[in-house]
């Protein structure tokens, strides 16, 4: 920008030479100097000479500005200068205005001396030729025309017109102009637009017509009613037309726009939707698009319906297609196993036999683990007790607790209400006991914890593991991943798979955590809403198996009982009970404890002498309900 | 008493073939079919005791066979199949046979099946001339009030006195779970409290004695996490 400005700036200084130059020759200039030297010199000769040479230099010094206005030297770039920056018109118009500005401001301050007025003229001069040289420039730019105020409003003006055009054709035919599909809001604000400005013209036309009296209408009453009144009342009758054909369409509009809303609701449900809006109205575009997209929407959702049939269909069958030879397989070695075999042969029918088994548990769980995760099974969940569920289940088990030999420790409130299916809850819980009792170290207990919470119930089933555990917790739970990494025991590694998306299906979560040598597996049931508090005192069983049933009964009764007073001292169960503690000690963790949750091992083992009871029932448990008072020792 | 005669049904022959030497083993005289039709045309040309049914077979199924034979005869059918699902047992039970057995099963529990339905269709057949008033039926299980003897297709079964006092509570009232108190309460006499191991303890027992699989009863069902019921059957 430096650089120009000091290349134009050598070239315009010579420019600005001219310009005074021609500024103080102008022809006014020349005649006040003739008539000035006219009357010092007292010749005519003088005078016209002085006049001529004026005349001459200022036209040069003229020629000479508008040749080299503008120019850059060096450059073909024109240099448009300060002036040159305003618009055409702007430029015309003050060149036309200083005139009339100067003769006006002259008449304003009475200044008619001549040197006020050359002072005035002089600058007027100066303005006015500053804008033909800025025309000039421009001119010489080629911007003449582009630069002008005109040019910039002519698209706007072009709009406006097209929009006035289009109006006034639409009224004339009647067809629907405003050509905007999806845009029946801007369609109104052009109706109200036209509407206000059709009810403005014909009033203020009507006012004109009436009031004018050179149109003949003068002071005439027709029917008795004066200009003024009459005028009054076409100006209400024009607003009533106007407002009554807003409030039409309006009221149109709005029933097309709630039948659209309905249309959309139905499309939102997955329905067929049809066009329910008339042709003329502009959300007509857009009740056929709703209409497209319900039809695409319940195609959709076919589709998805169909590809879960076929799913479902294709496990069926491959289902069929495993058990139907493994069913002829198991039947034939039965029938092979009946023979009279050689005590090798039998063998290896009874391997043959035990494998096979197997096999036909593992297609089953696959199968189970398929169906529970393809959503396609019905689940019927109800609120159960998860309690009620738990002891059955270890009921169920206590033949196979009695095998093993490792009790299981449960601490559980009276009932614990939480959503689930009956029959998966207890494949759940089979499996995690199951899993706890194939893998625990012998001599060892397994802990049963069910912790009710104010959203959600928490069982977590701890057991000590008879074997390194050198996987991630969250390994385990990948499908066919054996904690036995060398796959030789039983189980097909699906188990903890299934257990956890059954989990998942009843809203809960199943997870597992590896301490050491401790394996943890925590259930996270949803609780049931009952509006009850969570109760919170639990009791402690031990489950072994190998006690009768009425021990068992004995020590649970004796947990509820005396859970209901915790600070009665815990009273001697029966013979053969290791001495219990003096009043006034926290008392010992035998099995006849009061409730608090169990954190590490009991430092009693819990041995009993079952009593002896030769009968198959249970006696009358009101002899032992009871706790007695004072301590054996 | 005449041969007994079974008509063994499916599409697959080596699995006809096990079954039919299976039931030969037991001094059963077998007919073989291979589908539906073929087993309707045994029917009508021989004098069959007991039908084992195929559900998937070409032709005409298991499920439609049943229906048409139920027009007719009243012969009873083992159904088996490799559909696993609640669903399909509930329907091969509702259109009429009488019992279901899931592919790969246990060829034991095969026979043990057949021998107590044949015990109980012929054992029916005889009863039906001694009708004592107060027996309590359900399915195979017969419980009669005065003598308080309960009879399982056809076979007596000893219950100790707890046990038939829960046995008599839950089949009178076929369908409806009763929690672990409710049992205690009314077979003792006397709120109990915890009775939860007692009353499994004993429904263990009764399964034992009644039930042909007590792994998959048939009657007395555990409903984890609200109690314990005998099943409606008709």
């Amino acid at each position: 920008m430096d650089t120009r400005w000091k290349r134009s700036n050598s070239g315009s200084s010579k420019q600005l030479i001219a310009f005074v130059v021609v500024l103080l020759t102008n022809p006014f200039v020349a005649v006040m100097l003739r008539a000035g030297v006219n009357s010092f010199f007292y010749t005519r000769a003088a005078g016209l000479l002085v006049f001529l040479g004026c005349c001459i230099v200022c036209v040069v010094c003229t020629v000479r500005l508008f040749l080299r206005t503008g120019c850059v030297p060096d450059s073909d770039e024109i240099y448009l200068g300060e002036a040159g920056r305003l618009p055409t018109d702007l430029l015309v118009f003050i060149f036309l205005a200083t005139p009339l500005f100067a003769a006006a401001f002259l008449l304003a301050t009475s200044l008619y001396q001549w040197i006020a007025i050359t002072v005035v003229a002089t600058l007027g001069g100066g303005v006015m030729l500053e804008c033909l040289l800025a025309i000039a420039r421009k001119w010489k730019a080629g911007r003449l025309v582009a630069d002008s105020l005109l040019m910039r409003l002519l698209p706007g003006i072009k709009r406006f017109a097209r929009f006035v055009l289009r109006g006034l054709r639409g009224i004339l035919t009647g067809e629907n102009y405003l050509d905007l599909h999806y845009q029946a809001g801007k369609a109104w604000v052009h109706r109200i637009l036209w509407v206000c400005s059709a009810m403005t013209g014909l009033v203020i036309a009507s006012y004109l017509v009436l009031s004018n009296q050179l149109l003949g209408v003068g002071n005439a009453r027709w029917f008795g009613i004066g200009r003024y009144t009459a005028f009054a009342m076409f100006a209400i009758l024009t607003v009533a037309l106007g407002c009554g054909y807003l409030i039409w369409h309006a009221y149109r509009d709005i029933q097309s726009f709630d039948a659209l809303l309905t249309q959309i609701d139905i499309a939102a449900r997955g329905e067929d939707a049809p066009v329910c809006v008339p042709a003329e109205s502009s959300l007509h575009a857009a009740s056929q698009a709703v209409a497209h997209i319900g039809t695409h929407l319940k195609e959709s959702v076919d589709a998805q319906m169909k590809s879960e049939r076929m799913k479902l269909d294709l496990i069926t069958n491959v289902s069929h297609d495993l058990k139907t030879p493994l069913t002829s397989i198991i039947g034939y070695l039965d029938l092979l196993e009946k023979q009279e075999l050689r005590p090798e042969t039998r063998d290896y029918v009874l391997i043959l036999r035990k494998k096979s088994e197997r096999l036909a548990a593992t297609v089953a769980d696959l199968f189970t683990l398929a169906k529970a995760t393809s959503r396609s099974e019905t689940l019927k969940i109800e609120p159960l007790d998860l309690v009620m569920a738990a002891r059955q289940t270890l009921g169920d088990l206590s033949d196979s607790i009695r095998a093993v030999g490792i009790p299981v420790k449960a601490t559980m409130p009276e009932s614990a209400i939480v959503r689930a299916d009956s029959a998966k809850l207890y494949r759940v819980l089979q499996n995690i006991l199951d899993n706890a009792l194939r893998y625990s170290l012998a001599g060892t207990r397994i802990y049963l914890d069910v912790t009710p919470g104010d959203i959600a119930t928490r069982l977590t089933l701890t057991n000590t593991a008879s074997y390194e555990m050198t996987f991630a917790a969250d390994e385990v739970l990948q499908r066919f991943v054996r904690g036995d990494a060398s796959r030789t025991t039983e189980g097909s590694g699906l188990g903890l798979s299934i257990a956890q998306t059954f989990m998942q299906n009843f809203g809960g979560d199943l997870a597992v955590e590896v301490r050491g040598d401790a394996f943890v597996v925590v259930l996270t049931f949803q609780n049931e809403e009952t509006g009850e508090k969570a109760k919170n005192k639990r009791a402690t069983v031990v489950y072994s198996g190998d006690r009768s049933e009425e021990v068992l009964l004995e020590v649970s009764e004796w947990e509820d009982v005396l859970s209901e007073e915790p600070e009665e001292e815990p009273p001697a169960p029966q013979e053969g009970e290791p001495p219990a503690p003096q009043e006034g000690e926290p008392p010992a963790p035998q099995e006849g404890e009061p409730p608090a949750p169990q954190e590490g091992e009991p430092p009693a083992s819990p041995e009993e002498e079952p009593p002896a009871s030769p009968e198959e029932e249970p006696p009358a448990p009101q002899e032992r309900a009871l706790p007695r008072a004072e301590p054996v020792v | 008493m005449g041969q007994t005669t079974i008509l063994v049904v499916d599409d697959d022959r080596e699995i006809v073939g096990a079954i039919a030497k299976l039931l030969e083993l037991e001094h059963y005289t077998v007919l073989r079919a291979y589908d539906g039709l073929e087993a309707l045309e045994a029917l009508h040309t021989h004098d069959v005791q007991l039908m084992i049914l195929d559900v998937m077979m070409p032709r005409m199924d298991g499920l439609s066979a049943t229906m048409q034979i139920r027009k007719e005869k009243n012969v009873p059918i083992l159904l088996l199949s490799a559909k696993t699902e609640d669903a399909d047992k509930i329907a091969g039970l509702a259109i009429g046979a009488d019992d279901y057995l899931t592919k790969p099963y246990n060829p034991m529990e095969l026979v043990a099946r057949v021998n107590a339905m044949l015990r109980r269709y012929l054992a029916l057949g005889t009863a039906n001339q001694t009708t004592r008033g107060n027996v309590v039926t359900l399915g195979g299980l017969s419980l009669d009030l005065d003598e308080k003897q309960l009879t399982v297709d056809g076979a007596p079964v000893h219950l100790t006195a707890t046990e038939y006092r829960i046995v008599s509570l839950l089949m009178q009232n076929p369908g409806r779970v009763y929690n672990a108190e409710e049992i205690y309460e009314r077979v003792w006499n006397e709120p109990g409290y915890s009775v939860e191991n007692t009353v499994m303890v004993h429904i263990r027992r009764i399964r034992e004695k009644i039930e042909i699989n007590p792994k998959n009863p048939k009657y007395l069902k555990v409903v984890w996490g609200l109690g314990y019921k005998m099943e409606k059957i008709q």
